[in-house]
């Protein structure tokens, strides 16, 4: 290895990067438009779903029911006043609402006579997600709203409490760790950090590299003793270090600005994403081994990160994709990252519970990066 | 002569590209401290030769030997010994001038003192110093080829192959160009430069003139233009085109050119006279017709026309 050979590609590539005024920009303004977008517009988080409601048994009890479920804030209550069974089909029809629940007569009374009353929920399964989340917060709201109507009557009732007592009660009261308000930013906020290293590495470095093939510099430095690893990893490392200062940047953004709660330990965070910035500048370089102008490079990476993204965790659970995709996910170096991210920033994970993350993302990620540069063929025919 | 004195030797050299031969069997010896000239129509092999003697290209068949290496068995100490300016720009346009110095000479691995001090002398021999400190993006075409030579003699290479170095360039920056490569080949470099331009031609120790692949002539200036086959004439005369599609009528005339607002006759025997006779008689009026002696041009173009018409001929016989 000549050092000095390395390190005039590392100062060279500082001082394009310098005068890069848009490149730098972008390094800039891409993560603040991502956190924008997940921090404020793009939401998991149920709110505003439109329900509807009708109710022909006007009783308490039912009166109840419907405050419960307001109380969860995910409902927007459309306008029904002096509503009937008739309306429910109009009102998915035409999207008046999303959700509709019909309180049938006779409610209260099958409640009073120690029945299970019947309720019936009709809802919007064209977007199937709105649907299924709508769904459980009904029924969180449903359960809320039973177990307080059982205090109540114990209560007003004490002589049947001794019936009671007897029956084993199961109260559920589900408790979320790590996250305990659900916020969709917390979750989102830390995946981020994969998104944009894997953006930087793939993206930047490719580019970086197929310009030198479109400038010809690439042809003029394969008749200098130079090595093709050399002008690799002369070229990645500045795309490292670049990785490593937006790591931080975010990090202080997520825990300052969205107030991301931050438990774990930073020198990790720090150790998996050099980790996992081997991978992404990886894929950069297999990326510049097959195209030959920017404009390829560049399709080739977007072809590429939507797998990388959607299969990493980032928005869907792994555990919900069919069997095949969960094993292409074992590959893909953006779910070890996200795990790591968001053990470190919500469960106040380090090496201890994470240290198999890190294993793989070294295994992959050298594979990556020295299948790039062996790849990378130094003659230009 | 010994080997040490040829600092390109080729022998059978051949590159093929999906069924086409660009070079084909190429023998070629160009002795050390010279200035050699490449000469060909576009298309004729020159370019890859050079890609093939640099490196970047592997042969398909035969051997080459550049300053003492097989440039197949020993690429490394043939990468440090030599310097390459091809046709494309080959420079960092977002780097100042003195930065893109700076960085190839860290490519060649010269230490940081003498690197300085190489790119001061180099400022100084390429009258660089001026603008030094300007993005190369910034610089006239001139001026960057003279900064793309500066990167390829950095290191002082004993060979520079040269890829039509100055395509493009206006003739004053042309002239300053060729000064120093003279005063390069006077320091002992050996240059391999190709070009499309006579009077540089001219000003190379030898040339050698390519064709469909194939080397059809070698010679200093002067031999190649002693070596023209035939007499040739500078003929004046009005109309002109007539006089040119007349010319190239008449059975005994080899080749006639436009040159100027002249032509340029070749006849196989010294009779101008039956020549002046046959075009007056054909309707042009001659005014001047002396012969001369042929330039660079003369011989390059009657070279390829030969060539062609030998082609053509083959072709011709074989249906």
């Amino acid at each position: 290895m000549n050092r000095r050979r390395l390190l005039s590609i590392v100062l060279k590539e500082l001082r394009q990067l310098r005068r890069d005024k848009r490149t730098l920009r972008l390094f800039l303004i891409a993560p603040v438009i991502q956190l924008t977008f997940f921090g404020y517009a793009i939401s998991t988080d149920l709110k505003g779903v439109k329900l509807g409601v009708v109710i022909e048994d006007p009783s308490p009890e039912a009166r109840r029911l419907v405050d419960a479920i307001v109380a969860t804030r995910a409902f927007d209550l459309i306008p029904t006043a002096s509503a009937r069974p008739d309306d429910l089909r109009p009102w998915l029809d035409t999207g008046a609402a999303q959700i509709a629940l019909h309180i049938p007569p006779g409610f209260a009374r099958a409640l009073a006579r120690g029945q299970a009353p019947v309720v019936q929920v009709l809802s919007d399964g064209s977007d199937s997600n709105t649907a299924t989340l709508a769904f459980q917060y009904l029924s969180g709201a449903a359960r809320v709203w039973a177990s307080r109507e059982r205090q109540d009557y114990l209560r007003r009732h004490p002589s049947q409490a001794v019936r009671f007592a007897r029956v084993p009660q199961v109260n559920l009261e589900p408790r979320f760790w790590y996250n305990p308000d659900l916020k969709s930013v917390d979750f989102q906020i830390p995946g981020v950090l994969a998104l944009i290293l894997l953006a930087l590495g793939a993206s930047q470095t490719s580019l970086m590299v197929v310009r030198e093939r479109e400038l010809g510099t690439l042809e003029q430095l394969s008749v200098t003793p130079i090595h093709a690893w050399e002008l690799l990893v002369g070229k990645t490392i500045p795309m490292a270090g670049a990785g490593l200062v937006m790591t931080l940047l975010i990090t202080v953004v997520a825990y300052v600005w969205f107030h991301v709660p931050l438990r774990g330990s930073i020198p990790f965070l720090l150790i998996a994403a050099t980790l996992y910035l081997l991978n992404t500048l990886g894929i950069g370089l297999l990326i510049s081994v097959i195209s030959r102008t920017q404009l390829q490079a560049q399709i080739t990476t977007s072809f590429l990160m939507t797998p990388l993204i959607m299969l990493s965790g980032f928005l869907f659970p792994i555990a919900n994709m069919p069997q095949w995709a969960q094993w292409l996910t074992v590959i893909l170096p953006t779910r070890y990252y996200m795990e790591v991210v968001r053990g470190v920033f919500l469960k106040g994970q380090g090496a201890a519970e994470l240290w198999p993350q890190a294993v793989v993302l070294a295994i992959l990620g050298v594979l990556l990066y020295l299948g790039g540069i062996l790849s990378f063929r130094k003659r230009v025919d | 002569m010994s080997a040490a004195e040829w600092v390109v030797e080729t022998e059978g050299l051949t590159r093929r590209f999906d069924g086409f031969v660009a070079v084909d069997h190429l023998t070629l010896r160009v002795p050390r401290g010279s200035i050699f000239g490449f000469l060909g129509p576009n298309g004729s092999g020159k370019s890859t030769t050079i890609r093939m003697l640099c490196g970047l290209l592997k042969p398909s068949e035969g051997r080459a030997v550049v300053n003492g290496f097989d440039i197949e068995r020993h690429p490394e100490p043939l990468r440090q010994s030599l310097g390459y300016m091809s046709q494309r720009f080959s420079l960092y346009p977002d780097l100042t001038v003195r930065e893109n110095l700076e960085f190839y000479g860290g490519v060649y691995d010269l230490e940081p003192g003498p690197l300085a001090e190489r790119i001061e002398q180099v400022f100084d021999q390429l009258r660089l110093r001026e603008h030094g400190n300007d993005l190369t993006a910034a610089l006239p075409l001139g001026w960057k080829q003279r900064v793309a030579l500066g990167a390829a003699m950095l290191h002082q290479p004993p060979v520079l192959f040269l890829d039509e170095p100055t395509s493009g360039v206006d003739p004053a920056s042309r002239r300053m160009f060729w000064e120093i490569l003279d005063s390069l080949a006077v320091g002992g470099a050996s240059i391999f430069v190709t070009t499309h331009v006579m009077d540089e031609a001219e000003r190379c120790d030898l040339l050698g003139v390519m064709y469909g692949g194939h080397l059809i002539a070698q010679g200093t200036p002067a031999a190649l233009k002693e070596a023209f086959p035939g007499f040739l004439y500078h003929v004046d005369a009005a109309p002109l085109l007539e006089a040119l599609e007349a010319a190239r009528r008449l059975p005994f005339v080899a080749d006639a050119a436009m040159f100027g607002d002249a032509l340029h006759v070749t006849l196989p025997a010294d009779d101008p006279e039956r020549l002046r006779r046959e075009l007056e008689s054909a309707g042009v009026t001659v005014r001047d017709l002396r012969r001369i002696s042929p330039t660079l041009e003369d011989v390059f173009v009657q070279l390829i026309a030969l060539r062609e018409r030998a082609a053509e001929g083959a072709e011709g016989g074989g249906r």
